[in-house]
């Protein structure tokens, strides 16, 4: 039953997708006339519902790990230490220095990559809750990394990031289970309270 | 969510700016053109100093002489024809004088053999005294005024001599004295009368000859009048071929230039100015109109890649104005923390990044920029490599590998370093478009194999273009991107601009494999200093 009414928000997601899509193109038909305004709020005004449909499709999912940790393995998350463990991976070497100091002062244990097979690597031997990845690098995109951890890592969230956002790119992260999607350029606070809600959905204390 | 919000702000604001730009250009393109303007307004001067001569004119005139010819002709005939006619009339006059005098120098015969018909003789005389009357005119025209008195004298003597010989009875008068008036008057009256027959005789001889003259002259004037014709035919045919067959050919040949793309101006061929010349000033204009119309193309399509470009470089600016955004928020938040070390750190980062972020724009700005059409030698290799740099963004975005691979010992070519680069930049971008799940675009840069020209070749692992549309791809408007993505034009302008520089562009594609696109550039021969404006 769980399953059915994921699924039923994904297509949901999905709906919201095309029309996003449908403004889009109508947009461009009409040759650029109406002002970038106007694309703007139908967009935002879709994006806004996905985001709503998403939530809410995260807390049915938290809902049944919780139900599924205290009904049967409540050791299995008990092990992870008291500090949250984020991962920054980003081919800029400012992005990592950067946000290693903003989450750092925190209480948060960072550690920072700029190479994703060697992060893929650190993921084998490493738990790590929560991940802040580009989505954009040569050799192994974003999205292949989101598709391992959610194939291997099932209690880590995902948090992609990426200066090239088009609505294709935020729709698949989404709909392959990324916990949010934040485009460049972002201040320190706004990935701050995008980790703190994945914290929170972890079941950790809330940061800062 | 910040994050959402920020990801559709650029959209506005690149295409604002582009319109600042195009106004300044248009400004400059149209200062472009005026050169070209110029060297067409000269050709048109020389051609409409020339005298003004049309082609009707010059035929009516044709017209107009064979006109004359002809009117001549039959006038020299008419006259011909009525002086024969006025000879042969007064030659039967002359037949009959000459037959008068034969009768009476019969009777005169008669008269001194059997003393009769003298009455008959002076009848004959007489009719010739009317006949030499009559004719007085026409035989003075022919024997003069002194022969004609002559006659008259002879003729007058004869008749006296007879009038004389009637009065003296034969039969009255039989005696020595008769004998001897008889024998003296018969003897002048034989020598006047055989005088009068040569001369009548002479006379009618004259006039057979002359009448005889006059006829092989109207025999021949018809023979000469063919030759004249034919002539005037070969004059006519020869007219036809220089003044109308041959313009029109070359008019032809004029039009399939202009068809591919080669505006030279029409420069007078003639001395003189006429319709032809006309059509040639008219072509001249539309050329003027025609390389207004590419030159505006050209710039349309310039923006047009301008505006792709902008995307790219308004993702991959992100980046940087990432970096400046988390590093400046990082300084503001931990300042008091920071050691003096540390916050020039954070500093050094914040100027890096902003000159990262000005040299992604610097590149498009100047591709934006450059629009005065300057022909000089340039390295095919930079033209490539600078083009690569401003498609980069595209490049990354569309998840492409390049490979370039250059030649060795390749020749400068002479061109216009702006236009190129729209060229190459199009075919990188079309590439781009051909492989939309990635793929490896192959870049050479080689001689051709008779070393005349630098062939460029953009070798892509895309979809390939269908066998159907490969004759078509280079027809205006022709396009298989949806309705918003292509407008049709790039290669058509690209085409015009490298058939512009005397190159060529070829393609050959298979379906699902890709597609090689073949830009061919003449290397340059003379140094660049030495190729001018053609017309100064």
């Amino acid at each position: 039953m769980e399953e059915k009414k994921k699924d039923k928000r994904t297509t949901s997601i999905d709906d919201w997708m095309i029309r996003v899509a449908f403004a889009e193109a109508g947009e461009a038909e009409m040759g650029f006339k109406t002002t970038g305004s106007e694309l703007e709020r139908k967009t935002k005004l879709a994006f806004d519902k996905i985001m709503l449909l998403r939530s809410e499709r995260m807390s049915v999912q938290t809902e049944t790990e919780e139900a599924m940790s205290a009904d049967e393995d409540k050791g299995f998350i008990e092990p992870r230490g008291e500090k949250l463990r984020v991962m920054v991976l980003d081919d800029e070497p400012i992005v990592g220095k950067r946000l290693n100091q903003a989450l750092a002062k925190h209480g948060i244990e960072v550690e920072v990559f700029e190479d994703p097979t060697q992060a893929l690597a650190r993921l084998g031997e490493a738990h790590f809750d929560v991940i802040v990845t580009d989505l954009r690098m040569e050799e192994v995109n974003g999205i292949q990394i989101l598709e391992y951890v959610t194939s291997h890592c099932q209690h880590t969230r995902v948090i992609l990031i990426s200066g090239y956002a088009t609505v294709e790119v935020a729709r698949e992260a989404l709909v392959k289970g990324a916990f949010d999607f934040i485009a460049k350029p972002f201040t320190p606070r706004d990935l701050r309270a995008v980790i703190n809600k994945a914290a929170l959905s972890l079941g950790f204390d809330a940061i800062g | 969510m910040a994050s959402r919000k920020t990801e559709f702000d650029g959209s506005a604001m690149p295409i604002a700016g582009l319109g600042k730009v195009d106004h300044r250009e248009e400004a400059e393109l149209k200062h472009a053109h005026t050169s070209f303007a110029e060297r067409i307004h000269e050709a048109q001067q020389a051609m409409k100093a020339r005298h003004r001569i049309s082609i009707p004119r010059r035929l009516g005139f044709g017209f107009l002489l064979w006109f004359l010819f002809s009117l001549g002709l039959a006038v020299v005939s008419i006259t011909i024809v009525s002086r024969i006619r006025t000879k042969v009339v007064f030659m039967e006059a002359a037949v009959n004088y000459t037959f008068e005098i034969q009768q009476a120098r019969r009777f005169e015969k008669n008269y001194f053999l059997y003393q009769t018909n003298l009455t008959d003789a002076l009848d004959h005389v007489h009719n010739a005294s009317a006949i030499l009357e009559a004719q007085h005119d026409s035989i003075t025209a022919v024997v003069g005024q002194s022969g004609f008195d002559t006659m008259a004298s002879h003729l007058n003597r004869y008749q006296e001599l007879l009038f004389r010989l009637s009065n003296i009875n034969p039969i009255r008068d039989a005696g020595g004295l008769a004998s001897s008036g008889l024998s003296a008057i018969e003897a002048e009256l034989r020598e006047h009368g055989a005088e009068m027959v040569a001369v009548a005789e002479n006379l009618v001889a004259q006039e057979r000859a002359s009448v005889n003259a006059m006829l092989l002259i109207s025999q021949r004037i018809p023979i000469g009048f063919l030759a004249i014709l034919i002539l005037l035919f070969l004059y006519f045919a020869r007219f036809i071929s220089t003044q109308i067959i041959a313009p029109l050919n070359r008019m032809v040949g004029y039009s399939r230039r202009i068809a591919q793309g080669d505006f030279t101006p029409i420069t007078p061929q003639k001395k003189y100015y006429d319709e032809f010349s006309e059509l040639s000033v008219t072509m001249n204009q539309m050329m003027n109109q025609l390389a207004f119309r590419q030159e505006l193309l050209v710039r349309a399509h310039k923006l047009k890649a301008v505006g792709t470009l902008t995307a790219g470089v308004a993702h991959e600016l992100n980046n940087p104005i990432n970096n400046i955004i988390l590093t400046a928020s990082m300084l503001r938040e931990d300042f008091s923390e920071l050691t003096q070390e540390e916050c020039l750190e954070l500093v050094g980062d914040l100027v890096g990044e902003s000159e990262r972020a000005q040299k992604i724009v610097r590149n498009l700005l100047d591709f934006a920029r450059e629009s005065e059409a300057e022909l000089e030698s340039h390295s095919v290799q930079d033209i490539v490599e600078e083009t690569l740099r401003l498609a980069s963004n595209q490049i990354k975005l569309a998840e492409v590998k390049v490979c370039v691979e250059i030649g060795e010992n390749i020749p400068a070519i002479h061109g216009d370093r702006g236009q190129l680069q729209q060229v190459f930049l199009n075919l990188v971008l079309n590439a781009l478009d051909a492989m939309p799940d990635g793929g490896q675009l192959n870049l050479k840069v080689m001689n051709s194999e008779d070393r005349e020209f630098v062939a460029v070749t953009f070798e892509d692992t895309g979809i390939g273009i269908p066998k159907q549309h490969l004759r078509d791809i280079f027809d205006p408007f022709f396009t298989t991107k949806k309705a918003a993505k292509g407008t049709g034009l790039g290669l058509s302008v690209s085409l015009g601009i490298v058939q512009g520089h005397g190159g060529d562009i070829r393609v050959e594609s298979e379906g699902g494999k890709g597609t090689v696109f073949t830009v061919l550039l003449p290397v340059a021969k003379v140094p660049a200093e030495m190729i001018g404006n053609p017309l100064n």
